[in-house]
């Protein structure tokens, strides 16, 4: 009746890499981490609701007063933190790690399952809270409610990544993943000079900034090109891109050398 | 030094040389044996190295120095994993999930087709008793339930190899005749069980074989009255009665066998023996060509417990 | 013989075997609750950003008082550019606001350990089981808070208060500024007393650290950014009530007797703010105090 399974094969392997993936996901959306998230978001709307009161804003004041200092410096990294962080040590926290490592399912697949998991429901909120902002900021929000999509799929890809390797690397993994989000890219990501270019944050707005071009959003005030210094569209999309695939490739080294006692 | 001859052929577990340090601190100390079909215990005192040790089995840590081998394969790797189930001592599961949820996930994680998943689930909680009380939340578990669940989800894919830390705690009196008879059930089904436990009484009637450690290092393995039996420098306790207990007392100080002999209130005689294996065919001689009586014998001290007791006060390795 | 216990008495045992009033035991609560934090090496190190503000205005005071003495020439140039160090109570204010910030991340953090883990962990048995009340409990880790909030903004604070007057020619500056140092042990207490009673209502319900920083966020962060959005939308500055923070900092103000103008008017709204949300903090710990979880 039971397969020999000293021969795990790819399928099974696969399979079960997915379903883990499921469970977590099941798990993670039914913990405090979405009360919270959905309060985030409540407050964050009414804030949006408020601004768009008066009716004659545009997409360069959504831009400034909404996306960049609430929805990119501070709501995207904390989706991403909310389900990341947790993902590996939660489950070390909770001691329930002991049996995903005891299943015949390679390391690098625990982790990979974890990092879906994260990644699925952290993008549930980046993605809603962004189509929820900027349609509720009217006209003003919608012109760039498309364009600006892209961007928050790769900061939410590099986020995760971040978080999730943080989770596999670091005992206390949300505490250093907030102070990150305290320090780095609220403190750092406003900083003069290219200090900046350490936060996250700061390819998002120059993504952003690039994709927003064309639909009147442009660097002004505190994001002045000669104070910001953005990037590129292009440079900075491959910062970002080498970004999630390295940190991904760094939490599944760290997760498949690391003794969890 | 095992007392017991294995081939690395039989061997399912292989432990070469192995030590383990973190930091200043040496958990595990150059320990090598082996395992084969049938129970083993795993006995020590606090801070003996058994934690560790079996989280070298499982695979959790790696060695520092030595190898940890499961079917020739090495521990830590994902494919020595199918090989093995493991009911840790911790107590923590998916709480939100029914105990029945739980094990069916972890079969499906160990490979298992889903409706071999369910069938499994049902004969694995059938066999630990717990089919009728699965559907709760496992948060309103008992301890006892609790540890049950651990051991359904460590037998759900059949291993041949099943590493136990602790099972049998917090589980009642009659949870544990029927936990020691599966036991004996898998081993008859040819597995390889390792058992780590405080209660050492409980190795006498369970363990075939058992591995004593203290400070991280391999006092002695074997079992109890193999292990019982080098501990030259103890005298075996030995209770008798006989009709005639002062008459066999002083017949048996005669010889060099018996080194003490006390008179017991209740009418027995408690002998101290050194070389038990002269002693027993010196006493049959008495018995037979003396005609002395011997209703009863008792050996007092081969018990793990006393076995434990001894290694323990002298720190020897056997 | 049998005896039996008086049930009423709730007595907790010093350490000299004296039997003594339960209130002895908020002490060790707090006490206990504070070393946990302290032992923490990442709240050593957040403690130290706290202090980074405290040692650079340290450093500044220490800066125009040897100024004033080598080059009086300049003291009044100094003077105007570092017009924020100048003694008053305004100066005390916005320092003791300031280390604020970073204190309410420090205690977002702290709250997973003085409070949550009590929680998860089944330590709440643990202090229940001993003769004392749920009060006690309470008092405790409400103290042992307060005791933070207190490190890293009334103590440097008054470090500061006494630096800069022991830099002055004689303790005139005590005796004319006696009301600052009433100003920061008021602002102190209050800010003490309103973090821990929201930081343990929030604790005993969230328990883990990032619902906790999450919710800490909507209350100091979220609700102030939408109350700045609602006052530039229509230009009415009550709307910055909205902020908890901004109104424990304005009786904070009062306590200096430096409440700006323009702000005078928020006053009764601050203390109904600051009061009913403490009010809330306060009936929403109490039935979270319990020994024992009732699991369907």
């Amino acid at each position: 009746m039971f397969r020999d399974l000293s021969h795990f094969r790819i399928t099974e392997r696969v399979r079960g890499c997915l379903l883990l993936a499921a469970v977590s996901l099941r798990r993670t959306l039914a913990s405090r981490q979405t009360l919270v998230c959905g309060l985030l978001l409540a407050f964050t709307t009414l804030a949006v609701v408020a601004w768009s009161l008066r009716h004659d804003r545009d997409s360069q004041e959504f831009a400034d007063d909404i996306v960049f200092p609430l929805y990119a410096s501070f709501l995207l990294p904390m989706f991403s933190l909310c389900y990341a962080a947790p993902s590996v040590a939660g489950e070390h926290e909770e001691q329930t790690l002991v049996y995903l490592l005891a299943t015949p399912l390679p390391r690098w697949m625990v982790f990979a399952a974890k990092y879906g998991a994260a990644l699925i429901a952290a993008m549930l909120w980046t993605f809603g809270a962004w189509a929820v902002s900027s349609w509720l900021a009217g006209p003003a929000g919608r012109n760039v409610l498309v364009a600006f999509l892209p961007v928050v799929f790769w900061s939410t890809l590099v986020y995760v990544g971040l978080f999730c390797w943080f989770s596999a690397a670091l005992p206390r993994a949300t505490i250093v993943g907030l102070v990150y989000v305290f320090f780095v890219e609220a403190f750092l990501g406003n900083v003069p000079g290219i200090a900046k270019r350490a936060a996250v944050s700061f390819y998002t707005q120059s993504l952003m900034l690039d994709a927003g071009a064309e639909l009147g959003v442009r660097p002004t005030g505190v994001r002045d090109p000669v104070l910001f210094l953005p990037l590129a569209g292009n440079t900075a999309q491959t910062i970002v891109c080498t970004l999630a695939v390295t940190t991904f490739l760094l939490g599944v080294w760290w997760f498949s050398r690391r003794e969890y006692v | 030094m095992s007392s017991l001859a294995e081939t690395s052929d039989a061997s399912l577990i292989e432990f070469a040389g192995v030590s383990k340090w973190f930091g200043p601190v040496i958990a595990v100390n150059h320990v090598t044996f082996q395992l084969t079909r049938g129970i083993t215990g795993l006995v020590g005192p606090n801070g003996a190295g058994k934690s560790t040790l079996i989280r070298l089995l499982t695979g959790q840590v790696r060695p520092s120095i030595g190898r940890v081998g499961i079917g020739g394969r090495s521990a830590w790797s994902a494919a020595a994993k199918s090989r093995l189930g493991y009911c840790p001592d911790v107590d923590a599961f998916y709480e939100e999930m029914s105990g029945r949820a739980f094990v069916r996930i972890l079969a499906r994680l160990h490979g298992l087709a889903r409706r071999s998943a369910f069938q499994r689930t049902e004969e694995v909680l059938e066999e630990v008793g717990m089919a009728d009380r699965a559907d709760r939340p496992l948060s309103s578990y008992s301890k006892g339930m609790r540890q049950r669940i651990k051991l359904a989800q460590a037998l759900i894919h059949d291993p041949e190899l099943i590493v136990l830390d602790e099972p049998l705690n917090g589980v009642d009196p009659v949870g544990r005749m029927e936990l020691a008879a599966l036991f004996h059930r898998l081993v008859a089904r040819d597995k390889a069980i390792l058992i780590s436990s405080h209660v050492l009484e409980e190795m006498d009637d369970l363990a075939d074989r058992i591995l004593f450690l203290c400070q991280g290092r391999l006092l002695a393995s074997g079992s109890p009255a193999e292990v019982r039996e080098m501990l030259d420098d103890h005298p075996l306790k030995i209770r008798v009665w006989s009709p005639r207990p002062r008459l066999l007392a002083a017949r048996l100080l005669a010889t060099d066998s018996v080194r003490g002999a006390e008179i017991e209130p209740g009418g027995g005689l408690l002998l101290n023996v050194e070389h038990p294996h002269n002693f027993f065919r010196l006493l049959e001689g008495i018995v037979v060509d003396e005609g002395f009586e011997v209703e009863a014998f008792q050996v007092i001290d081969a018990s793990t417990q006393a076995v434990f007791n001894y290694l323990m006060k002298r720190g020897r390795i056997v | 013989m049998a005896e039996m216990l008086d049930q009423d008495r709730e007595r907790y045992r010093g350490w000299d075997s004296r039997l003594q009033p339960a209130w002895f035991s908020i002490w060790p609560i707090a006490t206990t609750g504070a070393k946990l934090v302290l032992r923490r090496k990442l709240f050593w190190l957040l403690l130290g950003l706290t202090l980074i503000n405290f040692l650079f205005l340290f450093a500044t005071i220490y800066l125009k008082a040897q100024i004033r003495i080598e080059n009086p020439a300049l003291t009044r140039f100094v003077d105007q550019v570092l017009k924020s160090v100048s003694g008053t109570g305004e100066t005390f204010r916005d320092f003791m606001a300031a280390q604020g910030t970073v204190t309410m991340l420090m205690l977002a953090f702290g709250g997973e350990v003085l409070v949550g883990n009590d929680y998860r962990h089944g330590g709440l048995t643990y202090y229940l089981s001993r003769r004392i009340g749920r009060r006690h409990y309470l008092l405790g880790k409400l103290l042992a808070i307060a005791m933070l909030v207190a490190l890293t903004t009334t103590l440097p604070a008054l470090v500061l208060y006494v630096e800069y007057g022991l830099l002055t020619d004689s303790i005139v500056y005590f005796q004319e500024n006696a009301g600052i140092l009433l100003g920061i042990l008021g602002y102190g207490l209050l800010m003490a007393t309103a973090l821990s009673l929201v930081l343990f209502a929030m604790a005993a319900w969230l328990q883990r650290t990032v619902p906790l920083v999450m919710g800490w966020a909507c209350l100091f962060v979220l609700l102030p950014a939408v109350g700045a959005i609602l006052r530039n939308v229509y230009d009415d500055r009550s709307w910055h009530l909205l902020s908890f923070w901004r109104d424990i900092r304005l009786l904070g103000s009062w306590c200096f007797g430096a409440v700006p103008q323009r702000d005078a008017p928020l006053m009764p709204g601050a203390v109904a703010v600051v009061a009913i949300v403490c009010a809330a903090a306060l009936l929403a710990s109490i039935p979270r105090v319990r020994a024992f979880r009732v699991v369907r």
